[in-house]
């Protein structure tokens, strides 16, 4: 897979996320996540504009993604309140600190992997 | 290609992300050592889900058709089977795609099972995650709280129901300058049917052994080590007592009772003639509720081996063969802790620092938070307990700037560090220890916490720690299955209050089970 492919917005990767923002610390959900950004699913999303700081452990013994975000739009119960029952907010990467560009690409590329052992046509009905 | 493998490699989480994203259609099949199932999907998103449990009960559903109150148990089916497919993490595992949408499974024509617009993967897997997390949690409160285990005299145990001291013809003398020992342990002999007396210091025992051997009385003479001598000119008292009894009576029954056995200490026990050595509970001093929980945990394993040695299982005599003692010791209180384990409310942390203090001279057990390792506890020999804890507690290591922790996490196996290679994280002091070993306690399979071992007073190299490495691994038993039947009871709850009448009942929001929602 390219490198390009792991800048799409993937479907229902779901990685644990400790994140700190406002000198608020709490834990969330990454999921749609690319090397731009992600969609963060916690009940109490922080505001629009807001700054994040995240870590995630990824697995397969990648190693923990270190990132800085800022959010771009947020999904409450307040906006959203008879809508889809994930809340949380969309985030813009703003920094990969360390090597996390590179563990972030390996974790996407490792997915494609696995998910491309079923590009092949089914063999029964 | 089908999708097949391990899920010691791929968990099932992570292969229904890899099917959902993947929009694939055909049935994943698990077959793990501790269950079985499978899971049906449509362009990936969930259909169905069966496991070992909910088979038998939506069986009998097969092929007919369903009213509203049948559609919802089918719903929770589903959220029960991939509850109980996502904590399998050992077995193996296939997806085999198909064409067209599974009608049929293991025989049952499934078509009517089907939620009509299938599950929302991300919603699923969310609430999956959320759940492991939450158990991961009520572990971590349970490894937090640190509640005295209750007293033997609130819940009769069945050797109270018959005393196995009972028929033993043989006067128990029971000597230790501490009251408090006196006092617990000989109640809870007497309890156990022993005839008991008690001396609180050498003198005096040696005085009543004189006493009770001229009335031809049988004795099993129970003596701490370290008190002093009649004399006064050792601190060994407890020797002096044994080898008085055995110059009186070679044959007589004798134990030991001592906060720690040093090699001397040990060989000198051996050509005496003991047989047995049952460690006391030195921890919690400081906490008089625990002191006394731990002595009455503490006699129970003494009166146990003490039948043992009263129904001939050898009593002295210096025998051919000599036990290795510390061997005995260390297998007996390890089965003692591990039965308590099955009461994990009563403070799984300080279970596993007893042990741990058995094996090595400090014991450190950490908490995994994040990215961070928080201190919980800590015991070190010759400290006191609450202040080696309070220690603990001052202690938060980044996970990234000690590398060991942080492979112990990824790794989930123990790592071995040295300290002459590797700078110790800010607040742990090696004084003389060489080495430590960081040991993983797993929970769900992943590392819940940490317990650090090492040797700072003499620093002696570590020995084998695999009984340790054994009860960590029980203790991460214990809490998963605490945390199961927490999610039983409330199941049991949640059906026997729908059974009354509507949902009016106050649950955990976190446990509150709705019907399964289709893909809007």
């Amino acid at each position: 897979m390219s490198k390009d492919r792991t800048k799409q917005r993937f479907g229902p990767l779901v990685i644990k996320a400790q994140l700190e923002s406002n000198a608020r610390r709490f834990e969330g959900y990454l999921t749609n996540v690319s090397t731009t950004g992600a969609f963060l699913a916690t009940d109490e999303p922080p505001d629009v504009g807001n700054e994040l700081h995240i870590r995630a452990v990824l697995p397969w013994k990648l190693g923990e993604l270190r990132a800085r975000g800022r959010v771009v739009w947020r999904k409450s119960s307040e906006n959203d309140p008879a809508g889809t029952p994930i809340l949380g907010a969309g985030v813009a990467f703003t920094e990969l600190e360390h090597d996390s560009e590179a563990l972030l690409v390996a974790y996407l590329e490792r997915f494609a992997e696995l998910a491309g052992q079923l590009d092949e046509e089914p063999t029964t009905p | 290609m089908a999708l097949k493998g391990r899920l010691e490699e791929l968990n099932l989480l992570e292969i229904l992300q890899i099917v959902a994203f993947a929009k694939k259609t055909g049935t994943l099949k698990i077959d793990g050592t501790l269950g079985s199932g499978a899971i049906l999907f449509k362009d990936g998103v969930v259909l169905f889900a069966f496991s070992s449990s909910t088979t038998p009960i939506v069986a009998p559903l097969a092929g007919r058709t369903l009213d509203e109150s049948r559609a919802l148990l089918l719903g929770d089916e589903i959220r029960v089977a991939l509850r109980e497919l996502v904590s399998l993490r050992e077995g193996s595992f296939e997806f085999q795609m198909s064409r067209e949408t599974p009608t049929h499974f293991e025989g049952m024509d499934v078509r009517k099972f089907l939620v009509t617009e299938g599950v929302d993967p991300q919603e699923l897997m969310l609430e999956l995650a959320r759940e492991l997390d939450n158990a991961r949690n009520e572990s971590s409160s349970l490894l937090e709280s640190a509640k005295p285990a209750p007293k033997p005299r609130e819940s009769p145990s069945p050797a109270a129901l018959k005393p196995p001291l009972s028929e033993k013809a043989v006067t128990i003398l029971l000597v230790d300058d501490e009251s408090q020992v006196l006092e617990i342990v000989g109640d809870e002999l007497q309890r156990a049917g022993g005839t008991v007396e008690t001396a609180e210091s050498a003198g005096e025992a040696i005085e009543r052994l004189g006493t009770l051997l001229s009335s031809d009385t049988s004795i099993a003479l129970v003596t701490d080590v370290a008190m002093p001598s009649s004399s006064g000119d050792s601190f060994e008292g407890g020797f002096e007592i044994i080898a008085r009894l055995k110059e009186l009576r070679s044959d007589a029954t004798a134990m030991l009772m001592t906060e720690s056995l040093s090699p001397a200490a040990r060989e000198r026990a051996r050509k005496l003639g003991v047989r047995k050595v049952a460690f006391k509970p030195a921890l919690t001093k400081l906490d008089a509720d625990e002191y006394e929980s731990d002595l009455r945990s503490f006699a129970g394993v003494l009166i146990h081996e003490l039948d043992a040695l009263l129904d001939g299982d050898g009593g002295g005599g210096g025998g051919v063969s000599v036990p290795d003692l510390n061997h005995d010791v260390i297998f007996d209180f390890l089965r003692t802790m591990t039965e308590q384990l099955n009461r994990p409310s009563n403070g799984i942390a300080r279970m596993i620092l007893r042990v741990g203090s058995k094996y090595c001279e400090r014991v450190v057990l950490f908490l995994i938070k994040g990215q961070t390792a928080k201190g919980l506890a800590g015991l070190r020999l010759g400290r006191a307990a609450k202040q080696s804890t309070e220690h603990a507690r001052t202690l938060s290591i980044d996970l990234q700037e000690f590398r060991p922790f942080a492979e112990v996490v990824y790794s989930r196996a123990r790592v071995k560090v040295s300290y002459e290679t590797e700078s110790l994280p800010p607040g742990i002091d090696a004084d003389r220890a060489r080495e430590g070993l960081l040991l993983p306690l797993l929970h769900n399979h992943e590392v819940l916490s940490i317990l650090l071992c090492d040797n700072p007073n003499t620093g002696e190299p570590l020995g084998n720690l695999s009984g340790l490495s054994l009860f960590l691994s029980q203790a991460g038993m214990a809490m998963e299955n605490a945390s199961l039947h927490r999610k039983l009871r409330s199941f049991e709850n949640r059906f026997s209050l729908e059974d009354q009448g509507p949902l009016t009942q106050d649950l955990d929001p976190g446990e509150r089970l709705e019907p399964m929602r289709g893909k809007s």
